[in-house]
């Protein structure tokens, strides 16, 4: 009796800590694996094979420990409530890396690896050196991250200006602006969800890349909806539950629409279709990859309404892939190189790039963190 | 396995107590080895056996101690055991920095042993090595059962980062052990403070020091603020992993010993150092202060007893010249302290005397947290503003913004506030019935979103 007295402060802490404790773990064992989270766009840890070897190694108990924070009940309410104490509650702006204003959501941009900044301009300078082209035949361009719109506001950020300035050391081609993309209302070029721009910014950067480049851009495009529940890869990060998704729309016309596009996974294995929007993607992981199927070493598009004339090539990132469809309104075939994902040694033994259009077209992102394009 | 784990919270804790509850008297303490052995495997699978060794070996040196008391041979015993625990962890923990040392000062080019360091040796071995002392000055008797000495020496909630308590303080819960839903209900509570310590500000804090140490725009501000972070980090860290270990303690029914009171409200370094790592700092005192002659000795002997243990203090906190310099800073100023500065500073108020211990404990975590001498004292350049350093800029101006309130939070905890309020309130029957449980719940929830949402983030103090 003497001892239930003593416990009876203690009970309902001690039921609230039980009903917590059990009551997670009994939900969490009773709940089967998941495959891949949407919010993160991602495929989640699954539940490690134990044996001795990896018992031993103690890579069971990592790898244990990694299926269990992914595949934890709730996972995406939790992260939700973790969001939401580190912005509302400790009153900090940043959480993973991204910042949350209003429903729109921007990685951080924040310190220019000068290092990375200047191999950059080696590697195109000594691209650029390997290749013969016409006079004005080589274009350098720089697209801002949607952070540089943030500029003037609360928030840590470099000015991106810095890295195209900087890549004006490639003296052997012109330079197109892009900034202007930042300056213009951030929320409709680019996907409040993600860190690309939209159909409507691509079409924008379209006109300052092909102005730049002494064309002049095609106008009049009819917009399909392609799905209304786009959620990008910085929703993921930002863990808001409360943000609504992004709408990705499908630009058409006669030229467009006539193109199509062949995937070179390796020089022997390559997927051709007469399209440039890979509609099945629209249900994927990354619905962004409904533009001529996402990343690959080497794509080409093909334009048979082309006027005849040199080739298009783009040394680019993945902002490219909605872009390059415009560009190719104005060239037979383009073709796009990403150099994360190939040797440039490789594609002067197998593509004659001599006499093309070359433009280099990367995000300031990639420039500033992705060491892969500097292979 | 970080008590601040999934794994942990969600697995091996309830597993574990609802074994250890259901399970006949008897067989508690054998559920309770074979938990924490399990606990240590997970995540330091080769540490396994050293641990097993250092349990089988000690108790068989401590018997035969007890056996033969009072003979040459037990004196024999005795050395042979302390030389045995303090060969392991210079093997495993020191011999790497003797052999660079030894390349570095004589041109040698001997090969480093390159061993992994086992997870929470320094503790488990001081652990025993109290044990082996008190049984060899008959303090208490060898322990007969094995078991009970491995409860003893594995006990998982103090296993990894102490408190370091004494076989004697233990040996009676150990043998009886006295579970009661009064401390479990304390324990509930400590754990769940210490979690929320841990994970909710000292992993928080850790970010803004990571910033701070490495920005390339450092400022007097952010000198500071990582300094202040850092501090305020080291102390929720660690006394968040004691408070989880109390409280783990009281579930299973065991008092394990206090580790920290407040201590940056001390008023000067002495006090500093009784509220800091407090068992720690009796082990040293018990164990190497006292017996080398303690302050019952001539001034310049004293002297020599303070900076001999507190380079040992230095060097028990890491393989690295700055632990052993970090150290011997605190011996040097507990000397001054206890000769010449204590007696002015006493004289001062109290907001002056907190003013200079946090001072010379700020600016210790900075050669504690940094570990060349360039990196420190470049560090102590910034912050103050040595070689031109910028008040502020625009980078430190956000960083105080974006953790003020976290800051702002840290200091307010790092003090007695909060635990008087809980002192005062927690007899109210509602605080009891309603607040205290839907306190925890809200620590509970806030704590496993911030774990699902980390990455790795290991307790600090694992690795001394």
């Amino acid at each position: 009796m003497e001892k239930l007295r003593r416990a009876k402060p203690h009970m309902a802490g001690i039921l609230a800590f039980v009903i917590f404790i059990y009551g997670l773990t009994a939900l969490d064992l009773a709940t089967g694996p998941t495959q891949i989270s949407l919010a993160e766009r991602r495929k989640l840890a699954q539940r490690p094979e134990l044996s001795l070897a990896s018992a031993a190694d103690g890579t069971f108990s990592k790898e244990y420990s990694t299926y269990l924070q992914d595949q934890i009940v709730g996972r995406d309410h939790f992260r939700s409530i973790k969001s939401f104490i580190s912005r509302q509650i400790l009153r900090n702006p940043e959480n993973n890396g991204v910042y949350v204003v209003g429903d729109s959501i921007y990685d951080v941009f924040y310190g220019i690896n000068q290092g990375y900044i200047d191999r950059a301009v080696t590697l195109i300078s000594a691209i650029l050196d390997s290749i013969s082209f016409e006079c004005d035949g080589a274009y350098v361009g720089v697209i801002p991250s949607k952070a540089q719109g943030l500029e003037g506001k609360r928030y840590l950020l470099s000015d991106q200006r810095a890295i195209a300035d900087a890549l004006r050391g490639v003296t052997k081609a012109s330079h197109i602006d892009l900034m202007p993309l930042s300056e213009d209302d951030t929320d409709e070029l680019y996907y409040r969800t993600d860190h690309h721009w939209t159909t409507q910014g691509t079409i924008r950067a379209y006109e300052l890349v092909g102005r730049g480049m002494g064309y002049v851009p095609i106008q009049g495009y009819s917009l399909e909806l392609g799905t209304d529940s786009y959620y990008g890869n910085l929703y993921g990060r930002a863990a808001m539950t409360s943000i609504p998704p992004d709408s990705v729309y499908l630009a058409h016309n006669e030229m467009l629409d006539n193109m199509s596009v062949c995937r070179y996974k390796t020089l022997d294995d390559i997927e051709c279709q007469d399209s440039i929007y890979y509609r099945e993607e629209l249900d994927g992981l990354d619905p962004y990859d409904v533009f001529i199927g996402g990343a690959a070493p080497i794509t080409v598009i093909e334009n048979p309404l082309a006027p005849a004339g040199t080739e298009l090539v783009i040394f680019k990132d993945s902002y490219s892939h909605a872009l390059a469809p415009f560009l190719a309104q104005h060239f037979p075939t383009t073709m796009l190189i990403d150099l994360r994902y190939v040797r440039k040694e490789l594609i002067f033994e197998v593509f004659d790039l001599d006499g093309k259009i070359i433009l280099f077209l990367f995000s300031t992102t990639i420039l500033n963190t992705d060491p892969r394009i500097l292979n | 396995m970080l008590f601040s784990s999934l794994e942990f919270l969600l697995r091996f804790l309830p597993a574990t107590l609802l074994l250890y509850y259901l399970a006949p008297r008897r067989w508690r303490n054998g559920i309770l080895v074979v938990a924490s052995l399990v606990f240590y495997a997970w995540g330091e699978p080769f540490g396994l056996a050293l641990l097993v060794l250092s349990c089988a070996v000690n108790h068989a040196l401590g018997r035969a101690i007890d056996g033969s008391r009072g003979t040459a041979r037990a004196r024999a015993l005795f050395i042979l055991s302390v030389t045995a625990n303090l060969s392991f962890l210079g093997v495993f923990k020191y011999a790497d920095l003797l052999i660079a040392t030894t390349n570095e000062l004589l041109g040698s080019s001997l090969t480093l042993l390159g061993l992994p360091l086992p997870v929470g040796i320094s503790f488990y071995t001081f652990k025993a090595l109290s044990y082996i002392i008190d049984v060899h000055r008959g303090k208490h008797p060898a322990e007969k059962s094995i078991v009970v000495f491995a409860t003893y020496i594995s006990l998982f909630p103090s296993l990894l980062a102490g408190p370091i308590d004494s076989y004697g303080s233990l040996s009676a819960e150990i043998k009886d052990p006295q579970s009661s839903l009064e401390l479990a209900g304390e324990g509930i509570h400590r754990f769940v403070i210490g979690l929320g310590k841990k994970v909710i500000l000292a992993d928080n804090l850790a970010l803004l020091w990571r910033w701070c140490r490495a920005t390339e725009n450092p400022s007097v501000l952010s000198g500071w603020l990582g300094i202040i972070a850092f501090a305020l980090q080291l102390y929720f860290d660690f006394s968040g992993y004691s408070d989880m270990a109390v409280g783990l303690g009281r579930m299973l029914g065991f008092h394990l010993m206090e580790n920290f009171d407040f201590p940056y409200i001390s008023l000067s370094i002495t006090e500093f150092w009784h509220r800091w790592h407090i068992s720690m700092g009796r082990w040293f005192r018990d164990y190497l202060y006292i017996p080398m002659g303690g302050n019952r000795v001539s001034q310049s002997k004293w002297i020599r007893n303070v900076l001999v243990v507190w380079a040992a203090t230095g060097l028990w906190h890491g393989a690295s010249w700055n632990f052993v310099a970090w150290g011997a800073y605190f011996g040097v100023l507990l000397a001054l302290e206890k000769l010449w500065i204590g007696k002015v500073m006493e004289r001062l108020p109290a907001l002056v005397r907190n003013g200079y211990t946090m001072l010379i404990v700020l600016v210790s975590w900075v050669i504690f947290g940094l570990r060349t001498l360039p990196e420190i004292s470049s560090y102590l350049g910034v912050m103050f503003g040595l070689d031109g350093t910028e008040l502020a800029n625009t980078e430190s101006l956000y960083l105080l913004a974006s953790n003020g309130v976290l800051l702002a939070i840290g200091i307010l905890a790092s003090t007695p506030l909060f635990s008087r309020l809980h002192g005062s309130w927690s007899r109210r029957s509602y605080v009891r019935t309603l607040a205290l449980p839907a306190y925890y719940l809200v620590i509970l929830v806030v704590s496993v979103a911030y774990i699902v949402d980390a990455s790795f983030n290991p307790f600090l103090y694992f690795r001394f």
